[in-house]
Formats: structure tokens, sequence, C-alpha cells
């Protein structure tokens, strides 16, 4: 539970909103698909933080990212012509180049070359990876990109898929961590006794174990079964909204999911799946499915007057939730406890330390951001990412160390 | 009374402000290691049963993880005033082992 200052301090991220800086200023995120921003096609708008972008693709292939007001009076970009790198504002055509610059200004009677270069632009530095477009929207210099190991995987190693949801980005990030829903919420799909996901229902009960790191940290939840042996599943909590989901089966060639929760505005949000294998191609029937999904699964099949459209029809015939896919179960509940939930109403019990953490963790990065220092886990040339990888196992017992299981 | 002392675990499991959580039979004890000394309660929380060994240690004040109690883990006493108090042990260390007096 929170105060409802901690719970607005957790959640406002538009304007000047502390939370919202230092996530800008401090932290790389996924913006768009990139198979959305296409050569010689329209600039695509771009909603972060509460501020309008535009995204777009010059004849090179490379992208660039741009506020979505003109810097001479505002009219959109998103109507401009896309020349080379750069736009061609449509109302008094300044080009804008997708570094900033503005490198023409043709109806300016005075020194246009001298007056161009006094305009400010913000642009902000871009790069493409696992089949998105990841931006840095701070001020200064940026960066470097986190490293994580999908980032470089190539396209039959790695995809994503995406939507956007009415509710605040820390409702999307506790959803990735929070384990002891799994055999619950999603128990439809966990019966089949040959997965360790499966195993999540041999005992619904959840028992926590963290281990803090750099970048976060690790929450084990740990299940023991009557036969006395311990099921572990180990997500990642990598700040600021990065959650790496323990796999379904042991061992290291198997398919995993990382979860992202980026907000658009301090209502709505958008999840980010990345799905990837670092040793092999993914499987390549879930790929066809699901590869570049915007909304992913198609969207919410309804809104709050008909409960999202949950069928109780296929209720009574033993569905457990009313909805057909796994992901779309999480994304009903996460939206139905509204745009922004009052944490200082809720009742935790002891399988919601991780979400504990979280918040913990997050407040206290951003009460230091708001002393101007540097937030601990912040994104910077000593951070890397790419060792980071969730992992899961069944223990002999209670007693073996999940921090042994291997990556 | 030699009786209620239990043995616990070495000492060495534990960390500077780091609390842990060990059994004996079905009490649950949690142990704290604050300035070098080692304090013992009941891990149990009396308000809703979480284990405060999994809750956050600030110098002699364990805080229960999960709706924000707070305990002193020398005395129990719930400084937070919600509460009731948590029960307190006696500890001893013995040749780098824990022991817990679970009558004190």
């Amino acid at each position: 539970m929170v105060t409802k200052e901690e719970n607005e301090l957790l959640c406002r991220v538009t304007g000047d909103a502390p939370m919202g800086r230092m996530l800008r200023q401090h932290y790389w995120l996924p913006a768009v698909l990139s198979v959305r921003i296409r050569k010689g096609e329209a600039p695509v708008r771009v909603k972060l933080f509460g501020q309008n972008f535009v995204a777009f693709r010059g004849a090179d292939g490379k992208v660039g990212f741009l506020d979505e007001a003109c810097p001479h009076r505002g009219a959109s970009l998103a109507l401009a012509r896309v020349e080379d790198c750069s736009l061609r504002c449509l109302f008094h055509g300044w080009k804008i180049s997708s570094g900033g610059e503005v490198l023409d200004v043709p109806n300016e009677p005075n020194n246009p070359k001298e007056f161009a270069k006094t305009v400010k632009v913000k642009s902000y530095p871009s790069r493409e990876g696992a089949g998105l477009i990841w931006v840095w929207l701070g001020e200064g210099d940026a960066p470097l990109a986190p490293d994580f190991e999908w980032m470089d995987l190539p396209p039959d190693q790695v995809y994503a898929a995406g939507i956007e949801l009415n509710a605040n980005w820390l409702q999307g990030v506790e959803a990735t961590i929070d384990s002891s829903h799994i055999a619950l919420l999603h128990q439809s799909w966990t019966t089949s006794s040959a997965t360790d996901f499966a195993a999540t229902r041999e005992n619904t009960a959840v028992s926590y174990e963290f281990e803090k790191k750099s970048y976060g940290f690790r929450a084990a939840a740990l299940r023991s079964i009557p036969d006395g042996s311990c099921i572990a599943r180990v997500t990642e909590f990598v700040m600021p909204y990065y959650g790496l989901i323990a796999p379904i089966y042991s061992g290291s060639h198997q398919d995993r999911t990382a979860i992202i929760a980026v907000p658009i505005d301090d209502e709505n949000l958008i999840q980010w799946y990345i799905y990837y294998n670092p040793e092999k191609p993914v499987d390549s029937w879930r790929r066809t499915q699901r590869a570049n999904q915007w909304p992913m699964a198609g969207g919410l099949p309804g809104d709050k007057s008909n409960n999202w459209g949950q069928n109780r029809t296929i209720m009574d015939a033993g569905n457990s939730t009313g909805f057909h896919e796994i992901v779309i179960e999480d994304f009903v509940v996460m939206v139905s406890m509204g745009p922004i939930v009052d944490r200082s109403q809720e009742y935790l019990c002891s399988a919601d330390q991780a979400i504990v953490r979280v918040r913990r963790q997050l407040l206290d990065e951003v009460r230091t951001f708001m002393t101007g220092k540097t937030p601990k886990s912040a994104q910077g040339d000593s951070m890397s990412y790419k060792e980071i990888r969730a992992v899961g196992g069944r223990l002999a017992s209670a007693s073996e160390d999940w921090r042994a299981i291997p990556r | 009374m030699a009786n209620s002392w239990k043995h616990v675990c070495s000492v060495s499991r534990l960390s500077e402000g780091e609390p842990l959580g060990v059994k004996d039979g079905e009490q649950r004890i949690a142990l704290y290691k604050v300035n070098d000394e080692v304090f013992a309660t009941d891990d149990v929380c009396p308000h809703a049963f979480a284990l405060l060994s999994t809750g956050f240690l600030d110098e002699y004040v364990i805080e229960c993880p999960l709706h924000g109690g707070m305990f002193d883990v020398r005395s129990g006493k719930c400084t937070s005033g919600e509460y009731r108090d948590v029960r307190a042990f006696k500890v001893e260390i013995r040749d780098g082992e824990v022991y817990v007096n679970l009558d004190s």
C-alpha cells in the first residue's frame, strides 16, 4: 500500500512530473514498431509521456524522430513530405532534418541560411532492434542504448507486438512482475502438465525471494510441491519498465518473453511484447500469429460497457475467464482497475512482495532524481544488460539455491 | 528452562541489515543483525500474517512489506502504533551459532 502522494509520484509522467522527467532523461524506450515506419510513407504520430512526436524513414532507410509540431508555427509534421532523411513542412516548406537542423526556409526574405541556423529543433536519437524503434527523449547527450541480448538478433530470432491500453504505465509494469496470478487468472492455459508453466498449478501459493542487482532485481517465485521439490520461476525486473518473464521450460534453447510498459500519457500505456531466442529461430507458428501485431491479439474484444467482451457462454462450458487469449486476460484485468488505480485503497497479501519492491525502487530512484542526482539504475556507459536472462527450473528441494540456476 | 534455548543457525548466515527467516518446528523466527548484534522476533506479523523476514530493516526497526507496520526488533514493540506488538526472543551466540530462547 502506498499513500496518495506516493501514488501520484509513481503514476504521473506528463508535463513537469518528476517521474516523467526522470524516465525521459535516463532511459531509452521502445516507441513504435519498425514495420509501421516505411520509406516513402507518411510520418507516423507517436505519443509518449503526453507529448506528440512523429516517426519517419528517410530514403537511406534511417529513422527520424521529431516533435510533431513544426518549430515554426506548430503545424503538424504528420502532413510533411518526406525528403531524403528530412521532413518538408506542408505549411511554409521549412525542411527539418532528422538530426534536428533546419536545412531550408524558403519563405524567409532576409538571410535564410543564417536564420535557419538559429532555429532550435529537438531531435531524438533512435535505434532499431527486436523489430522496434527505440528512442531517447532526454536533454543533452544520450546514454548508450541498452544492450539487451535481444537487441541485435536477426529477424528469425526475435519479433515484437504491442497494444495501447487505457491504463497507467505502472499497472503495466506490475502485470509483469506478479507471478501468483499465473495459475489463477490463466488457469485455462496451465492445465497441460508437460510444461513448468503448468507446474504453477501444483501450488497456487507463492513465496518470494529477491536478489538486488544494479539494474533492478531478480524475483524468485517459489512453489513447493508435495513430493518435496520446488518450482522456481525467476523474473527479472529491469528499471524502469521491463519484466523478463521466466521461461516455460528449463534449459537454454527455448523462446523467451520480455514485456515493456511504456507511458503514452497518465492514463494510457503501450504494452510491448518481445519474443526472442538467443540461440536459434523462434517458434515459427507463433511468430506467424504474433509478429508485428498492432494491436496485439486484435485488441480488447469490448469495453467497460460489456465487460470488455467477456463471454459467459464459454465460461459455462469450462473456460475460466471468458476470454480467448492469455494476453487478453492480462490486459482486461489491468484496464478494469481503472485508468489510474488508487493504491492507497488496496490490501496486499504476501504474494505481492515483488510489486511492493518495484514501487519502493521507483520511489527511491525518483526521490534521488528530485535532489538533482542521477538515479542508481540510470542507463549509461557502465550499465550493461546483455547478461540478463530470466530463468526457471525445478529444484530438488526448497533449500537448493535458485540463484544457481544456469542461464 | 535449558530446553527453551533452541539452536537456529550459524551466525555466518546473517548479513548486516538483512533479515533472515528460520523455523524451529512450527515456530517461525525472524533474525536480524544490526550493528553486529543479533536480535530475534516471531516472524509472523500480528496484522495480516506476512513474514517480517521479507520486510525492510532500517537500523533497529523492521517494516512489514505489506501494510507498513513497524516493529522494534529489540523489544518487538509496534512503533507505528497501529498493530499489536510482536514477540521478541532473547538471543545468545555460542561458538558462532545462534541460540534463541522461545520462552522469553
